[in-house]
């Protein structure tokens, strides 16, 4: 440590490394690039993802649609892309929701410790006894189908592993010499947690989130499968595969209602994967 | 971290902007013009102030596509928005008869070819008729119509009730069906009908192809509500009842047409109110003989209200049934009586042209007395089950099969040809298509949307006497605005829907009764 060059904090030299691993680099441009398109593709292209030519169903790519169309005769490119937005804004939304959720949650527990921790780790315990998904499927049949309510959701039960990972990191690092220092230093416990334990903790928490975005694109899909996530006219990756699916079958084959879809959701699931390793690489160093 | 929280922000700025490109256009449609001007004349003009509509289906891939495709035809041609909400068949069943709906999708395969099956469905008695709309005016015409000694002054009051339906819209049709079968070429004796209804006692399995060991598989679908003669309303319920029990009548393979079955034969008194019926020697299958008075008590039974018959309506011709329903007469007085053990007198409330096609329903079959009282609801269990039908149904595992073999007590036996069959319950359309290409299953009564259109031997398509339609909960704001009912349902493209969504023939319906039902 001595030997770095001045100024140069922890989180600057993880940034640094995960520069240098060329797979995670290419991984983090292209889900940018997967990003920023569903956002601009819609704005740009001459199709609604609404409208609907039903005299030109289910047609091969072409050179008026490019990626060809629907059985509702919509353009499956502009769908594609906008599907991306809801699934990216579900994935991203409950993934920070759960972040917030569990950072604070798992901190807390770990910082105060002794009973309360007991009883908070306890709780957690039994909302990890409870089905998840049967849990998702209860609130959302209470409060009704909406686009807030599905990642809020989704987000509130995704939060105990992060709380559980935070919880164990907070529990060793207040034992560490620096804590300790910064205490008799007299910084207060909201600042001790903020600027010295978070930062510290940083490495597994951001490898859980990027993993937590394609879990919860998955269950969302599933919710809208069973009609009580996103519905008609809007769509997402996971219900655009879904339909076509249905497609895939012996005689005739649809094969651009599935792999579009299904490719955009396999680059930008492989490529957030990616990333996580690289982040947990860049990281932690003691793992190379 | 950077570049998730811009990211976020360009998505939530894109879903709460939407792309709204497109305006409600002005369409060259006449229809679509009244539509708008309907609309506007209920104070919503280009849509503007009328509440978002939610539309509820249930889960299938070909009702999705028909409620995005209104979805999108009320938008651009009206500028009304509609919610589409997709739930389970009994669940949205349970919705629509809690009146906890606003728009829902319905369909209705006529029990029999005649215009009052479907007119009869909105009428005051109906319990299918879930809109909440009734009208003094309606009630009359159907009256009219029973008492009209002419078919053609019936048929005309008939029609009359049909227009003023559509006229005041609680419901807006869609298209009249079109039966699909996929039959395996080796299954011989299959006659196409209009009420697709194949008993299955005539059928043989012969030529390549053909399994070893004789049992057809036939796909039955879902899972029928009930197996009791009494509750079932459902088409899976009477596939499965009319080879367990025979009725007075029966439904003909051949054409649908009723047929004797337990009657030998029948004497109609003069004014067509007294029905005669003279039964056959015949056995329950645990050997007690089927006597009048079975059907006596099965039909008071339908009638009980403790039973709960959500069908009894369709019991309402004879004499009493309505008053009893009503719990203003006991059961006993019921319009029929066994003369004696062989010969049955049914008393009507009018003369009833329909009334053998009525008893080929299943709430008109016989039951066992004993069984029924014995093991109450379990009465239909292949354990318990006495019955005597041409089969007994020997193995059911729910949401499986079930598995029907030939009865021995049956009192025709050298008429079931077929010794053993059984009823897949697969759902999913595709998945029962993929059984079938496979040998795992040799009759569909449904082909997924993607084959729909197939052209070969094995595929076959005929009329079906049924509607498809969408019902409004007109008690609850704004439909219960008659112009704008009218202006949701006139501003469809009924044809594209059929050419280019269903493509399997099925005929774009503007009117309620299909044209297999029409007066001739």
């Amino acid at each position: 440590m001595s030997d770095a060059p001045a100024g140069r904090s922890p989180t600057q030299l993880a940034l640094r490394r995960f520069r240098k691993n060329r797979r995670a680099m290419v991984s983090f441009w292209l889900v940018l690039a997967v990003g920023v398109s569903t956002a601009l593709v819609p704005m740009v292209s001459p199709h609604d993802y609404r409208s609907q030519t039903l005299e030109r169903s289910k047609e091969a790519p072409s050179g008026t649609y490019w990626l060809g169309t629907d059985p509702n005769g919509r353009d499956l490119m502009v769908r594609s892309f906008y599907g991306g937005q809801i699934s990216f804004a579900v994935g991203l939304l409950a993934t920070a929701v759960s972040l917030v959720l569990g950072v604070a949650y798992g901190a807390t527990s770990g910082f105060v410790g002794g009973k309360i921790d007991g009883l908070m780790m306890r709780f957690v315990d039994v909302l990890y006894g409870l089905p998840n998904m049967f849990m998702v499927i209860i609130i959302m049949s209470l409060l009704g189908r909406n686009f807030l309510v599905v990642f809020m959701v989704l987000g509130c039960f995704s939060w105990m592993t992060t709380s559980r990972i935070v919880r164990g990191q907070v529990l060793s690092l207040k034992e560490k010499e620096f804590v300790e220092a910064a205490r008799g230093l007299g910084v207060g416990t909201p600042a001790l947690i903020l600027r010295h334990m978070l930062p510290n903790i940083l490495g597994p928490v951001i490898v859980y989130a990027t993993l937590t975005v394609p879990s919860v694109m998955l269950q969302e899909a599933f919710l809208s499968f069973l009609g009580l996530g996103i519905s008609e006219p809007q769509t997402s990756w996971g219900l655009l595969i879904s339909d076509g699916a249905g497609a895939l079958n012996p005689l005739r084959v649809y094969w651009w209602l599935v792999v579009f879809p299904g490719s955009l959701l396999a680059i930008t699931l492989f490529c957030l994967n990616s990333v996580g390793d690289g982040l947990r690489d860049a990281f932690d160093v003691q793992q190379k | 971290m950077f570049s998730r929280s811009s990211l976020t922000a360009v998505a939530v700025v894109m879903l709460a902007g939407g792309c709204g490109k497109s305006d409600p256009g002005v369409s060259a449609d006449p229809k679509v013009a009244q539509a708008r001007k309907l609309l506007s004349d209920a104070g919503y003009p280009d849509g503007k102030g009328l509440p978002r509509l939610e539309v509820i289906y249930n889960t299938d891939e070909y009702h999705q596509k028909i409620a995005a495709a209104i979805q999108e035809m009320w938008r651009v041609n009206l500028g009304v928005s509609a919610e589409l909400r997709n739930m389970d068949f009994p669940v949205m069943m349970g919705a629509v008869q809690s009146g906890d709906f606003q728009i829902a999708r319905q369909g209705y395969i006529g029990e029999y070819a005649d215009p009052l099956a479907f007119i009869e469905l909105f009428a005051e008695d109906s319990k299918s008729n879930t809109t909440g709309w009734l009208s003094p005016k309606y009630e009359e015409l159907v009256a009219a119509s029973n008492d009209a000694s002419d078919a053609a002054r019936r048929a005309d009051f008939l029609l009359q009730a049909e227009n003023l339906l559509l006229e005041e819209a609680p419901l807006f049709p869609i298209f009249h069906y079109v039966a699909h079968n996929l039959i395996k070429p080796f299954v011989k004796g299959v006659y196409p009908n209009v009420r697709d209804i194949h008993p299955l006692q005539g059928v043989t399995l012969e030529g390549p192809g053909a399994p070893k060991d004789g049992v057809l598989l036939f796909n039955g679908g879902a899972e029928p509500q009930s197996l009791d003669p009494a509750l079932s309303r459902d088409i899976a319920g009477y596939k499965v009842l009319m080879h367990l029990y025979e009725g007075l009548v029966m439904p003909d393979a051949r054409d649908g047409a009723p047929r004797p079955a337990m009657a030998e034969r029948w004497d109609v008194s003069e004014d067509g109110r007294t029905y005669t019926f003279h039964l056959r020697d015949a056995k329950w299958s645990n050997g007690d003989p089927v006597r009048a008075e079975d059907f006596v008590y099965a039909w008071r039974r339908v009638v009980t209200p403790a039973t709960g018959s959500g069908y009894a309506h369709r019991m309402y011709v004879v004499e009493g049934a309505r008053e009893i329903v009503k719990k203003e007469k006991p059961p006993a007085a019921l319009g029929v009586r066994a003369i004696d053990d062989r010969t049955l007198e049914v008393q009507l409330v009018r003369r009833t042209p329909y009334f053998l096609q009525l008893l080929c329903m299943n709430l008109y079959f016989p039951v066992h007395r004993a069984t029924v009282e014995k093991h109450g609801p379990k009465f239909v269990d292949p354990a318990n089950a006495v019955v005597n039908g041409p089969y007994r149904m020997t193995e059911w595992s729910f949401k499986q099969r079930k598995v029907f073999e030939k009865n021995p007590g049956y009192r025709e036996p050298a008429s079931v040809k077929l010794a053993k069959f059984i009823f897949l319950a697969i759902e999913n359309a595709e998945t029962a298509f993929n059984y079938y290409e496979t040998d795992q299953c040799h009759w569909l009564f449904r082909v997924p949307l993607a084959f729909v259109d197939i052209q070969r031997p094995d595929h076959w398509v005929n009329p079906y006497n049924g509607v498809y339609f969408y019902a409004f909960n007109t008690k609850k704001k704004p439909l219960d605005d008659a112009r704008v009912r009218r202006a949701l349902g006139l501003a469809l493209d009924r044809e594209k829907i059929c050419k280019y969504i269903l493509r399997g023939g099925e005929t774009p319906a503007t009117r309620l009764i299909p044209p297999t039902s029409l007066p001739k």
